[in-house]
């Protein structure tokens, strides 16, 4: 109490970030939690609905399908994307002309419209042979495939897509990464007779394990609530093959109009991040790294 | 004789006691809740008077001289208020286009409303207007189509417009627009834009397949045997999504002679032959590759579920694909190469097509209801709504303001072709988005080979059947 009453101009620093905090997301999740146990379409009175909303849960075949895409695209999503962007970061890290103009056209991606990486990819993955990914197949001797029309290769090409879209982001981080390991312990290793090889295995990699952690904890708590592409692609089709968490909460809020259930669900998307992130903190040892 | 020359004698009082009355009745009128101050044309009578003596008896005599037409401009309505209303674009530029013209003329009415008109984009309409609705931020009116008329008027959001908008406003819409508008007896909304699809060929195309270029395929016969043909000669009949419920489900359905839900909505009727048939049509043109095979696959909202590919503009595809009256004017621009034609509205069992309006809404809890009344009144003029489709290029609800409406021959040539086959019943009147997410998947399945037709419609019935009974259930 002594050292509130000390401190007490200090909290009008914080004050703006706390009310924010109550306001927007403590709130929000209070709501949340109330409207889980509720039935409501938004415009009409709620009704109390006990746990009959969880209980559908249970028997919605659509959820599971949903639930087991989104760890399925999780998978598919957090490593490749990783590793694909710190192999441009290291790429681009290099001290040669134009590099600043490479880093800009990766990162170009990120800051374009969903709704227009949805065209240029509806092109690119046109079912066709005259498609462009089917194009490039068949140089290299390959069938044409139905990317977004086969239930097998939708998830898998929306994937694609998003990986593409995102590196660009995830190299940034990781070159922020890369620049901030000390140049000497390059120079260490090359006196140790270290190749370049051995250089990456065992300096850049340890050195980097706090932007691993941030970028696969980012990617996966991204990944566990993609949307996008779903919603200006696929509609979360065909047969729901593409049809994630997110989309289906999204669906069930405002084309079902329950937001009771979409809440659930919400909630059940809460949880499964909760897991996944603790799941990593076990494993990658935040604490010990990070904190 | 006497009697009859004086009824139609017409005095100084006589004219002055008219002018009274029809002084009165303008005050009063103007004292109404929603006055609709209007440029009035009245002819009056110049007269002169001339004294003549018949049998000892002065008569006064009117002869009439000529009828001056002469314009009386009402005084602005003092009615004040603010309005605000959401709108979604129609065209390039609505702002500039159409609202700042309109807004002008509506000011110089109502100088004492205060009017904010909100362009908002489509995507996520209905999201926005439900959670502003839920927040009690609703607009006073805004653009919504009949696609929400359940949602709304279950929980009653919209207020009903029979008293607020003159009889002979909806007396003046066209054919069966009126049957969708309407919510437990109650009107809720004023359609503002007619919605009638429909499909071009390109005559050239049709002279290369070997079919007659003036005798465009309609019948689902006919539109086999153009599939078969365009197909075989490499291009496409027409273009397809299995996401537009209301063009390649509802349309498709009715064509075969049935509907989606019964008429009282207790049942679904998948489970009928006219499913059957719909579906089964709809299988074909995929599994024949009479359409692109990407339409299977698409984003739930029908703006974006467009093909990445415009097979029509390019010159691959006989048909086009199911386009509002602009299609004629943009392909003329996009591809002035083509010669083209109306198709008329398919038919099988029945000729028929799905008529939508895109409609004006007031909701409930506007804070200025009387302003925002006079504001409706205003908009859904002949005039006003022949200009609004002039410029967004929709055919006008109205029939007078077709009088006003400055499209082209061809555009209305277009709506004419259908404009007595248009159709709203409860297939597009309740659940337009549950169905559309519903089903898709299903229908999905079927034209992509993942299951049979009839192992789809199965499975689309059964879900439909439980979003009837959970309606009715909860409405009981």
């Amino acid at each position: 109490m002594g050292r509130l009453r000390r401190g007490w101009r200090w909290y009008f620093f914080i004050a703006p970030n706390v009310l924010t905090f109550l306001g927007f997301t403590l709130f929000s999740w209070i709501f949340l939690i109330y409207l889980s146990f509720h039935d409501w379409n938004l415009l009409g009175a709620r009704q109390f609905a006990g746990l009959s909303n969880y209980e559908r849960m249970v028997s919605d075949p659509i959820l599971r399908r949903a639930l087991v895409n989104t760890l399925q695209y999780a998978i598919m999503f957090v490593i490749p994307s990783a590793a694909v962007s710190l192999g441009l970061a290291t790429l681009v890290n290099q001290k040669m002309r134009g590099m600043y103009l490479f880093r800009a056209l990766y990162y170009l991606p990120v800051v374009t419209s969903i709704a227009v990486l949805a065209i240029i990819w509806k092109f690119i993955l046109l079912p066709r042979p005259d498609g462009i990914a089917n194009y490039l197949l068949q140089q290299l001797g390959v069938g044409p495939r139905e990317w977004l029309l086969d239930i097998r290769l939708a998830l898998p090409s929306i994937t694609v897509m998003q990986i593409w879209s995102t590196m660009g982001y995830y190299m940034v981080l990781w070159l922020a990464g890369l620049q901030g390991i000390p140049e000497e312990m390059y120079e260490a290793a090359r006196i140790d007779g270290a190749s370049r090889g051995q250089m990456f295995r065992f300096v850049t990699v340890p050195m980097l394990k706090p932007t691993t952690i941030f970028i696969t904890l980012i990617a996966g708590i991204g990944a566990f609530q993609m949307f996008g592409p779903p919603y200006m692609l696929t509609g979360g089709g065909p047969v729901h093959a593409t049809t994630t968490m997110v989309y289906y909460i999204w669906q069930q809020a405002f084309n079902r109009y329950r937001m009771g259930y979409a809440s659930s669900i919400s909630l059940l998307l809460f949880v499964l991040i909760l897991i996944a992130s603790l799941i990593q903190r076990k494993y990658m040892r935040w604490s010990e790294t990070i904190f | 004789m006497s009697q009859d020359k004086a009824s139609r004698r017409l005095t100084r009082r006589r004219l002055l006691g008219t002018g009274l009355a029809a002084g009165g009745a303008s005050v009063l009128a103007a004292c109404g809740a929603t006055p609709t101050p209007q440029t009035v044309v009245e002819t009056v009578v110049v007269t002169t008077e001339v004294e003549k003596v018949v049998e000892q008896t002065v008569e006064v005599e009117k002869v009439v001289e000529k009828e001056v037409v002469v314009e009386v401009t009402p005084a602005p309505s003092t009615l004040a208020g603010e309005v605000n209303v959401w709108v979604f674009p129609q065209g390039e530029n609505d702002l500039d286009a159409l609202w700042t013209p309109l807004n002008a003329r509506f000011q110089q009415e109502y100088p004492g409303i205060s009017l904010n008109i909100e362009l908002l984009p489509w995507g996520g309409r209905r999201e926005k207007m439900l959670t502003a609705y839920a927040a009690g931020e609703a607009p006073d009116a805004a653009y919504v189509n009949s696609d929400t008329i359940s949602l709304f008027g279950t929980n009653d959001v919209l207020a009903p417009l029979d008293d607020v908008l003159a009889q002979e406003a909806w007396d003046d819409l066209f054919g069966d627009l009126q049957a969708g508008l309407i919510w437990e007896g109650k009107r809720l909304m004023f359609p503002a834009l007619l919605i009638g699809t429909g499909h071009l060929y390109n005559k050239g195309l049709m002279s290369e397949i070997g079919l007659d270029p003036e005798k465009p395929p309609y019948t689902w016969d006919e539109l086999r045997a153009a599939g078969a043909a365009s197909a075989t000669s490499g291009y496409f009949l027409t273009s397809w999504n299995t996401m537009d419920w209301a063009n390649t489900w509802v349309s498709i359905v009715w064509q075969a002679g049935g509907t989606t839900f019964s008429e009282d909505m207790t049942k679904a009727l998948l489970d009928t032959e006219p499913a059957y048939e719909a579906l089964n049509f709809a299988v074909e043109m995929f599994q024949n590759g009479w359409v692109p095979k990407e339409g299977a696959v698409g984003s739930d909202t029908e703006s974006s579920a467009v093909s990445a590919v415009n097979y029509w503009i390019e010159g691959r595809s006989t048909l086009s694909g199911w386009g509002n009256p602009d299609i004629t004017t943009n392909t003329r621009t996009q591809a002035p190469e083509i010669d083209f034609g109306l198709v008329p509205v398919w038919m099988n069992k029945r000729q028929v097509c799905n008529g939508g309006a895109g409609c004006w809404g007031v909701f409930k809890g506007s804070k200025a209801p009387e302003a925002t009344a006079a504001w409706l009144n205003w908009l859904i003029q002949p005039e006003q709504q022949g200009f609004y489709g002039s410029v967004t290029k929709f055919a006008p609800p109205r029939r007078s303001a077709w009088d006003y409406w400055a499209a082209e021959p061809l555009p209305k040539e277009f709506v004419a072709m259908r404009i007595d086959l248009l159709e709203m019943n409860q297939d597009t009147t309740y659940f337009w988005q549950e169905g559309k997410v519903i089903c898709a998947p299903y229908f999905q399945a079927a034209v992509l080979g993942y299951q049979t037709v009839e192992q789809a419609l199965a499975g689309a019935q059964a879900e439909l059947q439980q979003l009837v009974d959970e309606f009715n259930a909860s409405r009981a």
